[in-house]
């Protein structure tokens, strides 16, 4: 029989789940290189609502945690063939094809397409974890101080209570099918801006060498299906950011921030005047949860 | 957000409207057989000035029918040297290191050298003649086409042009498209061929062709080809076009 139980309500335990949640948050960036193409993203999130189960078999249960992403902007880039004049025979030779041509002149170039989707909303479609009790050494404290000590200095030791994670599964970005718009007006916008001075015989052709620029970009990437699923694809899976995002919120939960925590030696009455504060080591500190309710149990000593 | 194309569009390419087979530029090209074999000497000239000398050899036993001779890119390399000193100092090159020396280029004489400019304003017209020519020998000079040379000229410039053998007969009017956006990436046809004979034109009348599109003029007599803009056809008036400032592009 422990010395000491604790218990909180599932309604007390969603409150401290959604104030650790509340605190989350996450940014990348990064770029690569993919051969007829480069990309680069930057992303900031934050975490929102979600319903908590907790079961009997010792766990906890989030569903629909939605993933708002702040910042979420895609770069892409690529060379544009534009339009290339010349490259034919001049002189043809009857045998081999030709013998004289006119070298190519091509008018075209790199272009980035700059596309922010920032404020999208995903989701952690499941996320199943226990609680893990962990013991927290401050490691401000130094060698040889009292708890005493250390509590005046502000470092005491501590027990941590961790949501920690057994899964985590984040559903993909559901990027809607009007990205492609965007980028064809992208596209469209850079080549009719290219120069304020261009004149428009040029860039209509320019426009009228591209084609369909949807078509054109798509040959370029090397997109099958449609243009707003191959960026998830490469947001999701070729920068693997749905497993940065898992990790980066299994590690929160599970070792960043504690659900509760309590000081060890755990302070029973404050200090007064002349009189120094009353701790009462805790050991065996262990945590639960049942359909009801989250349990804590300590001894003392 | 706004994003930019950084091209490699020269500006000369549509600020050079019309062409000149005696003043070569970016959209214009010409194609001169050697015909005897030989060790050539060539000069860049822009107006009265020589801005370089290139060699050419044209050897027998070459398996190569093209040499490409970038005129900008001759100018380009030997500006500052002493090529500009004229034909006359350098007309002696011998080869040897000591003395002004021209970027070589070998071709089979049955072969051309092409001369045509990758960038730049250009203007230039090419001297060509043999290293061991006799005195009284001017050489060929790229502002007279001679029969075996090829002009080749590219029009971007959407509109009516007229283009007349200036050095003989030969006159023609060519339409030139205003390009359209459909459903494929438009590609320029295959090149128009003209002959130039001593009684004109083979073509005659109006030629049409798409924003592009070769014309290939096959020197079968003393040539000198000027194609000239007479009307210029700017399509449909478009408001909409020019900077576009600041744009949000929302999603849906």
């Amino acid at each position: 029989m422990s010395h000491i139980t604790i218990a909180a309500s599932s309604k007390a335990f969603v409150q401290l789940f959604n104030k650790i949640r509340d605190n989350f948050t996450f940014s990348k960036s990064d770029s690569g290189n993919f051969g007829p193409f480069s990309a680069s993203y930057s992303v900031a999130m934050h975490l929102e609502d979600g319903t908590i189960q907790l079961n009997n078999d010792d766990t906890v249960e989030v569903k629909h945690l939605k993933i708002v992403w702040d910042t979420l902007k895609v770069q892409v880039c690529f060379n544009l063939p534009g339009f290339c004049i010349g490259g034919w025979c001049i002189i043809p030779d009857p045998w081999n094809g030709c013998l004289v041509g006119v070298p190519k002149i091509c008018i075209g170039g790199p272009i980035c397409v700059p596309l922010d989707l920032s404020g999208l909303v995903s989701e952690v479609n499941d996320l199943k974890a226990n609680l893990n009790p962990v013991y927290f050494v401050d490691p401000a404290r130094t060698a040889g101080e009292s708890d005493l000590d250390a509590e005046f200095a502000g470092h005491p030791n501590k027990w941590r209570i961790f949501f920690d994670p057994v899964f985590v599964h984040v559903d993909p970005i559901d990027i809607p099918a009007s990205v492609a718009n965007i980028i064809e007006n992208i596209v469209r916008d850079a080549i009719e801006s290219m120069f304020p001075v261009l004149p428009g015989f040029i860039v209509d052709a320019l426009l009228a060498a591209i084609g369909p620029i949807l078509d054109l970009v798509k040959g370029i990437l090397g997109i099958v299906g449609e243009i707003n699923d191959w960026l998830t694809d490469l947001l999701m899976n070729t920068f693997d950011l749905l497993g940065i995002i898992e990790t980066a919120i299994a590690d929160y939960f599970a070792a960043k921030t504690p659900i509760y925590e309590f000081e060890d030696p755990y302070p029973i009455l404050d200090a007064g005047p002349g009189l120094i504060p009353v701790k009462i080591p805790i050991r065996n500190l262990a945590s639960h949860v049942n359909s009801q309710e989250m349990i804590v149990t300590a001894d003392v000593g | 957000m706004t994003t930019r194309l950084k091209t490699t569009l020269d500006p000369n390419l549509y600020t050079q409207i019309g062409l000149d087979s005696g003043s070569l530029t970016m959209l214009g090209t010409i194609a001169h057989p050697l015909g005897e074999a030989g060790e050539y000497r060539g000069a860049l000239h822009l107006g009265a000035d020589v801005k370089a000398v290139f060699f050419i050899t044209a050897d027998s036993n070459s398996p190569i029918a093209q040499a490409t001779v970038d005129l900008a890119g001759l100018e380009k390399a030997q500006s500052g040297s002493s090529a500009s000193e004229g034909e006359e100092s350098c007309g002696c090159a011998d080869g040897s290191k000591e003395g002004p020396s021209g970027k070589k280029y070998t071709v089979n004489p049955r072969g051309y050298v092409l001369f045509h400019l990758q960038s730049g304003q250009g203007g230039y017209y090419v001297h060509l003649r043999r290293i061991d020519a006799a005195e009284n020998d001017k050489g060929y000079d790229t502002r007279t086409l001679k029969n075996g040379d090829a002009f080749t000229a590219m029009i971007l410039r959407p509109g009516t042009y007229s283009i007349k053998n200036v050095a003989g007969k030969g006159a023609a009017q060519v339409v030139v498209h205003y390009p359209k956006v459909g459903d494929k990436p438009y590609v320029p046809p295959a090149p128009v061929r003209i002959e130039c004979t001593a009684n004109g034109f083979d073509t005659k009348g109006k030629l049409e062709l798409g924003v592009g599109q070769g014309l290939v003029f096959h020197a079968r007599t003393d040539s000198r080809i000027e194609i000239k803009l007479e009307k210029a056809d700017d399509g449909p008036a478009r408001t909409d076009r020019g900077r576009s400032g600041f744009r949000k592009h929302q999603l849906a």
